[in-house]
């Protein structure tokens, strides 16, 4: 308007720019810049000295020493990787179950969803890790429970571990599910009600509008929910492995080049792990009307039908330009 | 009216046969129960936490005490506030979590409001950038920034927080700018064509028009934001060493802290940091965040339920 040469759009497209300015900086500087530098770190030897940082390119050494020279390390990591694989379930199987039941008519709805996600407000390593060392956090009564001690002493040692540790720990992994149960709620009060009326009266049991309708409605917040449980997981200040990064970050002996190597690995398991899950159950866009030849084919037709439409929109959009002018 | 009740009734022959009723009911029971079960599993740290906090130490051994302590012993709490410096500490908490919320709430209210609202070039790209920089552990990229940060030599203070967060890169800032993304997008777009047309230049429209629409988010936005920088322990002993010690922090070594108190006072020898005073001291640091949840619950919960019904 004021300005009249610029024309509307490419005004959006600088307005539009400017309001991403400081994000884009800060994303360069303490983002893109920084993973580029612990890459750049890790082929090297980083030690601080009084004088400053003493720099030595060691090639893959650091690498060689995180898998093969250091005791702890591949051990953390494994145990990290089987901790999250049985952790994720048992959140979104817990989430989702507790979100149907929210989506009920119950009364004391609100009392509920208050008190599930309660735990994301105060959760918190230090707090964690006291309730954990006071054993307040594991399952009461597992550890006398005969059935469980057999099997634990049946399993080999490592997958007996990572039970026990699950045991210890059970009240917290419960503890994730706070912000799951929310998204998942409202997802599921989504779904068209319709489709349950529908599937009632051609005979379906709640069983199976569960298995056909509810879950392929979830799916793609499923999917964001299994994302988001991996990486809050992995962050979360009591995993071990990221806390042996911050240590062996300032011992003399290993050095920042090390301690970059290492996070570097952790990235790239973080990565497959997540990588695992969406093989597993990731966002399809199909998902609601089921993975049919025939849906399939129906979509396509509907993109293809809608494309023709803006095409010709536009076309009649420029003609009508050219005619004004 | 009558109409209606008509089709209702129509509606329950179709959907509940009566004989099934007492099947209804009974699932209705097991639902409570569940609620009831996991409600308690979820709160038993907690009301072991406030239990156990009041309790002497001969409670503690006492095998006949397992809930309610024979004496509440309010010690306890006057001795973990002053291992904690309590209100010295909170002050500093607050600071420390506040100051950097109210930044990455701006600067994320400003990229969700790009993006929700121009369309511009490489928009959807740009986006998609700043979703998935939320899968990026911290540990990969807080080593250069410990180095940046000893350079600028804002290392050991709060600036090492801050700066990050006015670039909008602070903690999780990824869930705060799609949290604005949705609430700028249910702005209608008529109403900032009106104003155009009226005259008011961008600034104004964000101001006046957008702010005051998305305000619930920005209130979302900044709770989140605080409680999540309140909770980090993992970073801030990384760049603030030991001159910034927030509350979670100091429990860390609250049983050392304890003991170099009663060492340094001679009056209190043989005293231990036994578990109803670390349980007395968890629950002074949780009980802030607890006051602001129960006062603003209504806000938390709505806040998170509105992404999800407007994301995937």
């Amino acid at each position: 308007m004021r300005k009249g040469k610029l024309s509307r759009s490419a005004r959006n497209n600088i307005r539009g720019w400017l309001c991403e300015v400081p994000w884009l900086i800060g994303f360069v500087v303490f983002t893109l810049y920084p993973i580029a530098n612990t890459m750049k770190m890790s082929f090297d030897s980083v030690v601080i000295s009084a004088t400053g940082l003493v720099t030595s390119p060691v090639g893959i050494e650091n690498y060689r020493k995180a898998f093969l020279g250091d005791v702890t390390f591949p051990k953390l990591l494994l145990s990290y990787v089987g901790e999250i694989v049985l952790q994720v379930p048992i959140v979104i199987v817990f989430s989702i179950i507790v979100a149907l039941i929210l989506s009920k008519e119950i009364k004391g709805k609100g009392i509920f969803r208050t008190l599930f996600f309660l735990p994301v407000i105060i959760i918190s390593g230090p707090i964690i890790q006291k309730f954990i060392d006071m054993g307040m956090m594991a399952i009461q009564g597992a550890d006398s429970n005969t059935i469980i001690m057999n099997v634990m002493e049946m399993l080999p040692d490592t997958a007996g571990g990572l039970l026990q540790t699950l045991l210890d720990s059970f009240v917290m992994t419960l503890w994730f599910s706070g912000v799951q149960i929310l998204l998942l709620l409202s997802a599921v009060q989504k779904v068209d009600r319709p489709m349950y009326e529908a599937a009632h009266i051609d005979g379906a049991s709640n069983w199976e509008c569960f298995w056909k309708i509810t879950l392929p409605n979830l799916r793609n917040m499923i999917a964001i929910c299994i994302i988001y449980t991996i990486v809050t997981i992995s962050t979360f200040d009591t995993n071990k492995v990221i806390t042996a990064i911050r240590d062996n970050m300032f011992q003399v002996s290993l050095g920042l080049g090390y301690a970059s190597a290492q996070a570097w690995v952790y990235f790239v398991v973080l990565l497959l792990v997540i990588g695992f899950f969406m093989l597993l159950y990731g966002p399809r866009k199909e998902a609601i009307y089921g993975n049919t030849k025939a849906a399939k084919l129906e979509l396509k037709r509907a993109r293809k039908l809608k494309k023709a439409q803006e095409r010709n929109l536009k076309k009649l959009y420029r003609e009508s330009r050219r005619y004004r002018e | 009216m009558k109409k209606a009740g008509v089709r209702k009734s129509i509606h329950r022959t179709l959907k509940v046969p009566s004989r099934q009723g007492a099947v209804r009911l009974g699932g209705k029971v097991f639902l409570y129960a569940f609620l009831c079960v996991t409600g308690f599993v979820f709160l038993y740290p907690l009301l072991k936490m406030i239990s156990m906090s009041f309790m002497t130490a001969d409670d503690l051994v006492n095998p006949l005490v397992s809930w309610v302590p024979y004496g509440f012993e309010t010690a306890n709490f006057s001795r973990a506030m002053q291992v904690l410096g309590y209100w010295q500490t909170l002050w500093t908490t607050i600071y420390v979590s506040v100051l950097p919320a109210i930044l990455q709430t701006l600067v994320c209210a400003l990229t969700g409001y790009g993006i929700a609202r121009y369309k511009f070039k490489g928009k959807n790209l740009l986006f998609g950038l700043i979703l998935a920089t939320f899968i990026i552990p911290t540990q990969i990229t807080m080593i250069p920034q410990f180095l940046m940060y000893k350079n600028l030599g804002i290392l050991y203070s709060l600036k090492a927080y801050l700066l990050p967060a006015v670039f909008g890169q602070g903690m999780r800032s990824a869930i705060f700018v799609l949290i604005f993304v949705l609430f700028f997008q249910q702005m209608p777009v008529s109403l900032t064509e009106a104003a155009e047309i009226d005259g008011a230049n961008q600034i104004v429209i964000f101001m006046r028009i957008a702010v005051p629409v998305a305000k619930p988010g920005f209130l979302i936005s900044f709770l989140l934001s605080m409680v999540w920088y309140w909770n980090e322990t993992y970073l801030g002993s990384l760049y603030f060493g030991a001159s910034i010690k927030t509350l979670p922090m100091k429990l860390e070594n609250f049983v050392e802290a304890f003991n170099k108190l009663v060492s340094a006072s001679a009056a209190d020898t043989g005293a231990t940091a036994n578990e109803a005073i670390q349980m007395a001291g968890t629950f002074l640091i949780i009980l802030p965040l607890l006051i602001v949840y129960f006062c603003l619950q209504k806000q938390f919960i709505e806040g998170i339920e509105k992404t999800g019904i407007t994301g995937e």
